[in-house]
């Protein structure tokens, strides 16, 4: 197994390693997991393998996160469909850490590439622990301890606005109310500090006029996505994404809206973010 | 102790009025204590030459040189502020405290309107003790252990950001950039009320932050001091003198009346090193 860094900040391509065989090593898993909680996001080419031979890879990063919004492949529930078309495109546009809306967010991501577009849905990642270490001091001061409200209303606001989207959402507003979490979060186990806040669920910090918390939200908004922190992945069929949500945000780059990209994905359970 | 000044409050959050009073004929000292309470003070029908305001200014304090501007041949402590019927631009057309870059900014500021444009012309001041105080305790506590860096460049450099601010008709005279570093809150000497020293032309970046991450913060300050609640807006007739606190008021000069001509004259006081309240870095 290789390990070549996509960029300064965050992200690798792994070469010479089958994930349908590391769901069934013990030895070729620890690798791949070494590797991601270096990198934080790993990349892996022409990856084929049957959505049950997915999932069986998936699990061992540990206990399966559904997803209140999406569907799921039929003989894999634990793979769920992500799907853009012309006629019902994505409506995903900002930075985000996935599903910060609950107590316990996603830990981990998986995106296998089932269809995807000659050009174009790129996604970019961007590391939220180098942002952290190179905040200024006064900064650093100001947001350690802070508390954020983080909302499944707030991220999927577009999808309820559109008609019976409220309908359709209700159940999975009434079992997602908002949570608050830390600003700063610290890896469960690698013990870095991140910034935990993202534009796409995050609506305010505790204990601030509303003013003043969008005037602080922004400024880590924009310092997390500066180019330098980022990486950018190129989509092939059957290209494999695994990131870290305890240390990164993503955004989607829908330049491709008006064709169709089919990806199947898994996220992992987290802990409650400390 | 003098006679009581009758002074009438303003619509607005501060400032007073006096009409038909003699500015000369009041008590210098109970004055500059009224500038300090009332943080804005407007004393109409005044008559005025830069002789006489000159002079009428010394008795407030020690008047001050402004470095960017041509004042008078005879009196250099006046500067005329002069918005001519062909210029767009106006002199210090933005929400600022007056020459927040040096290293002791003036505390006083006199401005005399001598021609005043039909309608239009009017001068917004805004409470910036008012604004500390709305402030959340949590952002106030980390306010007060912050410096600001001032520049002038970014308006008295015709690269700046913000050089339009600097107006055409008044005469400009070339002088070195100046900055300065001042706490971003800042306590009055005579009233001890902390209020915001922070502007957007002003204020390039808080100490020991980059300016990509103070920003935000300055732009929210800015907009938060100046919301409408904490303003008071001075319409000016020739004749109306008006002396504000830079310590604790920051001003606005509306340019909305293209094709007129407006002359104001201006003196500045010397103030003091602007103290914080608590050390900053």
């Amino acid at each position: 197994m290789q390990v070549r860094k996509a960029a300064g900040s965050l992200g690798a391509f792994v070469e010479g390693v089958s994930l349908e065989a590391a769901g069934r090593s013990d030895a070729l898993f620890a690798e791949v997991k070494a590797a991601l909680l270096e990198h934080q996001v790993l990349f892996f080419r022409d990856q084929k393998m049957s959505p049950a031979d997915y999932q069986r890879f998936a699990r061992r990063f540990g206990p399966i996160e559904g997803h209140p919004a999406y569907n799921v492949v039929p003989d894999a529930p634990d793979v769920q469909i992500l799907e853009s078309t012309p006629e019902h495109p994505s409506k995903i546009e900002l930075w985000h850490t996935d599903m910060t809306f609950r107590p316990h967010p996603a830990a981990i991501t998986l995106l296998h590439g089932q269809v995807i577009p000659p050009f174009g849905g790129d996604t970019l990642w961007a590391s939220a622990s180098a942002a952290y270490e190179a905040l200024s001091e006064p900064v650093r001061k100001l947001v350690d301890g802070l508390y954020a409200v983080h909302d499944f209303r707030h991220g999927f606001r577009e999808s309820l606005a559109e008609p019976g989207g409220a309908e359709r959402l209700a159940p999975a507003i009434a079992a997602n109310p908002p949570v608050r979490h830390p600003v700063v979060r610290t890896h469960p186990e690698t013990g870095k500090r991140a910034i935990y806040v993202n534009r796409l669920f995050t609506t305010h910090i505790e204990g601030l006029g509303r003013a003043e918390s969008e005037a602080i939200l922004e400024m880590l908004y924009r310092h997390v996505v500066q180019d330098e922190f980022t990486v950018r992945l190129s989509w092939q069929p059957l290209t494999v994404a695994i990131w870290d949500n305890c240390c990164t945000q993503h955004k989607p780059v829908n330049d491709y809206l008006s064709m169709h990209r089919k990806m199947h994905r898994v996220t992992i359970a987290g802990e409650r973010p400390v | 102790m003098g006679v009581t000044i009758p002074w009438q409050p303003m619509p607005g959050p501060f400032g007073a009025e006096l009409a038909g009073v003699d500015a000369r004929a009041l008590d210098p000292a109970a004055l500059v204590q009224a500038s300090a309470e009332r943080q804005l003070l407007v004393m109409r029908g005044q008559r005025f030459t830069p002789g006489t305001l000159q002079d009428f200014a010394a008795t407030l304090g020690t008047l001050d040189v402004y470095p960017y501007a041509e004042p008078f041949p005879d009196y250099p402590h006046v500067v005329p502020v002069i918005k001519n019927p062909e210029d767009k631009a106006n002199f210090g057309g933005a929400w600022h405290s007056d020459t927040a870059y040096l290293e002791r900014p003036p505390g006083l500021t006199l401005l005399y309107a001598v021609e005043i444009p039909e309608a239009g012309g009017d001068t917004l001041f805004a409470d910036m003790c008012g604004a500390y105080e709305a402030l959340s305790p949590l952002l106030r506590a980390w306010l007060d252990t912050l410096s600001g860096h001032n520049v002038s460049g970014m308006v008295h450099d015709t690269s700046g950001a913000h050089a339009s601010v600097v107006g055409e008709g008044t005469r400009l005279r070339v002088a070195a950039a100046s900055a300065a570093d001042h706490p971003i809150v800042r306590v009055h000497p005579v009233t001890g009320r902390p209020a915001l020293y922070v502007s957007r032309i002003h204020t390039e970046h808080f100490n020991g932050m980059t300016r990509e991450e103070s920003l935000p913060m300055i732009a929210f300050l800015q907009d938060f001091s100046v919301r409408p609640e904490r303003c008071v807006r001075l319409s000016w007739q020739p004749g109306t003198l008006a002396i504000w606190d830079n310590r604790s008021v920051q001003h606005n000069p509306m340019n909305d009346y293209h094709g007129e001509r407006r002359e104001m004259h201006r003196v500045i006081l010397q103030g003091e090193r602007p103290v914080g309240r608590q050390r900053q870095p």
